[in-house]
């Protein structure tokens, strides 16, 4: 009874499971129940589907099951099994017997049961651990904090190794840290930098930094004094240089955006500008103002007005990266740049994923192409009038061509391009093309002159292989080009021919109508004047005839009508040689020589000559004249009956005759010193039909006449200079074939 | 019908002369008639007589195609003195030209009372005996 009751007292301070011989639980208590988390109370194992074994609730946390604690029981050892529990605190279950039972009594061992053995803890902590005095003065230090000395400097983990006294410490602030600890008496944290290590690597040995993550704390004993102060100390210098790395790597990018040679603008995920770079400032000319609201993209009435909004939108929305050129008018927002003139960007807008706020945000490269866009337009332009130039001088009824002063062409038109015969490409050289133009042709010449000159020069060319007249304008131009204009004028050349030939028929042809007008006319003068005359006294001595009555007045008109008859038949005859020679323009030349001529003459006037006295002097430059000799000998026979006719009685007669040259024609004079006459007077007579000047009854004014006509028909010329009183000379001009 | 009393025929054509002469003695429109074969003679005889009317001809019948001195000649020269002559000198041009450039020339000279063509008639003695 009294077992019982000290059973049932101990059961309900004493944590307790009562098991069958199977390690069912049979029994658990409340205390039991608490640290093996199940209900407290009788477990019926034979019926009850959830029934609980020793494995189970123990077996399986600590690893030691049921069979194993039974056979230490049985072989009489200690049965017993330490188990952590939920509560985190140790539990030791003792196994005993209770009859047909077993009982499991729990014990906490939590603030017996040692941490570890101090000497593998220390040995297997993954950080250095190192122990000093108060002083500073090392103790002692696991293997891993040994090492970490021997690589940095050994003296540190010798016995007796003051750390306080250590300079390296003060300037890496490990001493600082200590008299931290000493002073406060908390423990300290930091990163330290504790020197340089050498580590080769292929052969190659390179200086690393080592840097250290130090944590320093005191030990106290029960008075609060410090007994002893401990460092831990973990090499950390993978992750530091790998975050040192990465730094650099950020910097170096933030640097690079800085500095690079585009715009870049970085939107939030609002649309507000959160960076510029320095050559999108510079562009902008833009400087920002403490507190001034940030610029945003979505809101601003400029970037709106240009649909910037839209695009960031677009970025934003569609996760995607745009590039568009933009031609944006800045004159017409005066808030954000200075820049008031119309421009052509290059954009580039990227979503980004910010690294903290995992946001998104858009970044804007910006690239100012307005000088090149500019210069495309003035390209597409001159390329545009280029073109057109190109068209019309296709359209021009001439050749055109553009070359380099060596004859390198650059451009030919389509005429061009006929006349050469084939298609002409930039680059052939116009001499090679047509060789006919090339080196010592009279083109080459004056191409080569021309490009000495700074004006154009125009000159023709006649290509006999083409039967082509080519009129060449050729233009040094400025560039030191040459532009070169090429007209086919063969058509206007033969027809230029054509009417000089035309013309010169025509001008023949009215010389000889004009010649044969005068003739006409003379004659009618003649006719009028020296026929009708005597056929006026033939009318008026038959009408006198007819109405007179007296046979002795009617025989005196009949006489009278005889003499007039003679007269007439004279002049007719006269009249006829004149027509004669007039007819016979085509009369046959011969080669006569002056002088024999001259004696003929001489021969046929012997008894006149005799009779005047005339003396006849000659100075025949030229001895040959080509002419009919009948009119030679005619115009001689004249010229020397004149000198004797007009000779004067006061000196005696002379009659000198020349020859020579002039200007291609021979020229024949007769100089007398006879009468002479009054030019003034009757010079427009002299050579007339039945012209007389003289009161000389044997002038019969034909002489003359007949020899100018003669002269005249052959293409000569006569004229005559005079003084009366001193001698007449006649210059007569023969045109030579 | 008035009756000249002095004609002067001025032609180098000697029948012209002898016929001009036969005719004006058979119209009977002046007895004295004078032919000259160089008009320089007429000129230097009217200059001589310039002052005595009764020794000037009445009428001068002018030939214009004659040598070294025409008919033009003469009434250039005649044209310079006439009108210091003590006689009015009527004086016609005979000629055989047919002319119109002639008969337009001849109308320059004011003094000349007409222009004749050869052959002489009757008619145109007439006409003068008009005048």
């Amino acid at each position: 009874m009294m077992n019982a009751i000290m059973g049932n007292a101990l059961i309900k301070l004493i944590p307790a499971l009562l098991l069958d011989l199977h390690g069912n639980l049979l029994y658990v208590n409340q205390g039991a129940a608490g640290w093996l988390q199940v209900p407290e109370g009788e477990f019926h194992p034979a019926g009850n589907i959830s029934s609980l074994h020793f494995n189970d609730v123990i077996g399986k946390n600590t690893g030691v099951y049921w069979p194993m604690l039974c056979h230490l029981y049985t072989m009489g050892r200690s049965a017993c099994v330490d188990m952590y529990c939920h509560t985190r605190q140790w539990v030791q279950w003792q196994l005993s017997a209770a009859g047909e039972y077993f009982l499991l009594t729990g014990t906490d061992i939590t603030g017996r049961r040692p941490l570890a053995d101090d000497q593998s803890l220390l040995r297997s902590l993954p950080c250095g651990l190192q122990q000093f005095t108060p002083d500073g003065i090392h103790c002692c230090a696991n293997e891993v904090q040994q090492e970490i000395w021997e690589a940095i400097d050994p003296a540190m983990s010798r016995p007796g190794y003051n750390m306080f006294e250590e300079p390296v410490f003060q300037e890496t602030g490990l001493c600082e840290m200590f008299e931290e600890v000493l002073c406060t008496k908390a423990s300290a944290r930091k990163e330290i930098l504790l020197g340089y290590r050498e580590h080769e690597t292929k052969g190659v040995v390179r200086i690393l930094p080592s840097y250290y993550d130090v944590t320093v704390f005191a030990v106290t004993d029960e008075q609060g004094n410090i007994s002893t102060l401990q460092l831990v100390m973990k090499d950390i210098t993978e992750r530091q240089l790998a975050f040192r790395r990465l730094e650099k790597s950020a910097r170096l990018l933030d640097l690079i955006i800085e500095h690079l040679p585009i715009g870049y603008i970085q939107f939030d995920h609002f649309g507000f500008v959160r960076r510029i770079n320095h050559t999108q400032r510079e562009f902008f000319q833009y400087e920002y103002e403490e507190g001034e609201a940030p610029f945003n993209i979505m809101s601003d009435p400029f970037a709106r007005l240009y649909g910037l909004d839209r695009l960031f939108k677009d970025v934003m929305v569609g996760n995607k990266v745009i590039r568009v050129e933009k031609q944006l008018d800045f004159s017409k927002d005066s808030r954000w740049t200075a820049q008031s003139r119309e421009v052509w960007l290059d954009l580039t807008l990227f979503p980004l994923k910010d690294p903290v706020d995992k946001q998104q945000i858009v970044a804007v490269l910006v690239n100012d192409i307005t000088d090149r866009k500019l210069e495309q337009q003035m390209r597409n332009l001159l390329q545009r009038n280029t073109e057109q130039l190109h068209l019309f001088f296709d359209a021009v009824d001439m050749g055109y061509a553009t070359m380099e002063k060596d004859g390198t062409l650059s451009f030919a038109n389509r005429k061009a391009e006929e006349m050469a015969g084939r298609r002409i490409f930039a680059g052939e050289n116009i001499f090679e093309i047509m060789p006919e133009l090339g080196y010592a042709t009279p083109f080459k010449t004056r191409f080569s002159a021309a490009l000495t000159g700074t004006a154009s020069a125009s000159f023709s060319s006649y290509f006999p292989r083409r039967y082509k007249w080519y009129e060449f304008l050729i233009t040094p131009l400025r560039d030191g080009t040459v532009s070169v204009f090429i007209r086919d004028i063969t058509d206007s050349r033969n027809m230029q021919k054509d009417l000089f030939r035309a013309n010169k028929q025509l001008n023949k042809l009215n010389k000889s109508l004009v010649n044969q007008n005068q003739q006409l006319e003379d004659f009618a003068h003649i006719t009028s004047h020296n026929l009708r005359a005597p056929i006026a006294n033939l009318k008026a001595l038959m009408q006198m005839h007819n109405d007179s009555s007296l046979p002795q007045e009617k025989e005196q008109y009949l006489s009278l009508l005889q003499e007039v008859i003679f007269k007439i038949d004279e002049t007719l005859n006269d009249l006829v040689d004149v027509v004669q020679i007039r007819k016979n323009v085509d009369m046959d030349r011969e080669p006569l020589v002056f002088s024999e001529r001259l004696q003929y003459v001489k021969d046929v006037l012997f008894a006149d000559i005799e009779k005047s006295g005339i003396q006849l002097t000659t100075h025949f430059d030229v001895p040959m004249l080509e002419f009919p000799r009948l009119y030679l000998d005619s115009i001689l026979q004249n010229l020397i009956t004149n000198a004797i006719r007009y000779r004067t009685q006061e000196r005696r007669p002379c009659l000198h005759f020349m020859s020579w040259q002039e200007n291609g024609y021979t020229i024949l004079t007769a100089e007398d010193n006879g009468l002479g006459i009054d030019m003034e007077r009757f010079g427009h007579k002299l050579f007339g039909f039945r012209k007389t000047f003289h009161k000389n009854k044997d002038a019969k004014g034909i002489g003359l006449f007949i020899t100018k006509t003669q002269v005249e028909a052959m293409g000569g010329s006569i004229r005559a200079e005079s003084t009366p009183g001193q001698g007449t000379k006649f210059i007569i001009t023969f045109k030579t074939e | 019908m008035q009756l000249h009393n002095m004609i002067f025929i001025v032609d180098d054509d000697p029948i012209h002369q002898q016929i001009a002469n036969i005719m004006i003695k058979r119209q009977g429109i002046g007895e004295n008639v004078r032919a000259f074969s160089d008009a320089q003679d007429v000129l230097d005889y009217l200059r001589q007589y310039s002052f005595e009317p009764e020794q000037l001809p009445d009428l001068i019948l002018l030939d214009l195609n004659m040598p070294v001195m025409d008919g033009w000649d003469f009434l250039n020269d005649y044209a310079g003195f006439y009108k210091d002559l003590a006689k009015q000198i009527g004086i016609f041009v005979l000629t055989s030209s047919i002319d119109d450039k002639d008969r337009k020339k001849v109308d320059n000279y004011s003094f000349v009372k007409g222009y004749l063509t050869k052959p002489l008639s009757s008619e145109i003695i007439t006409k003068l005996q008009a005048s």
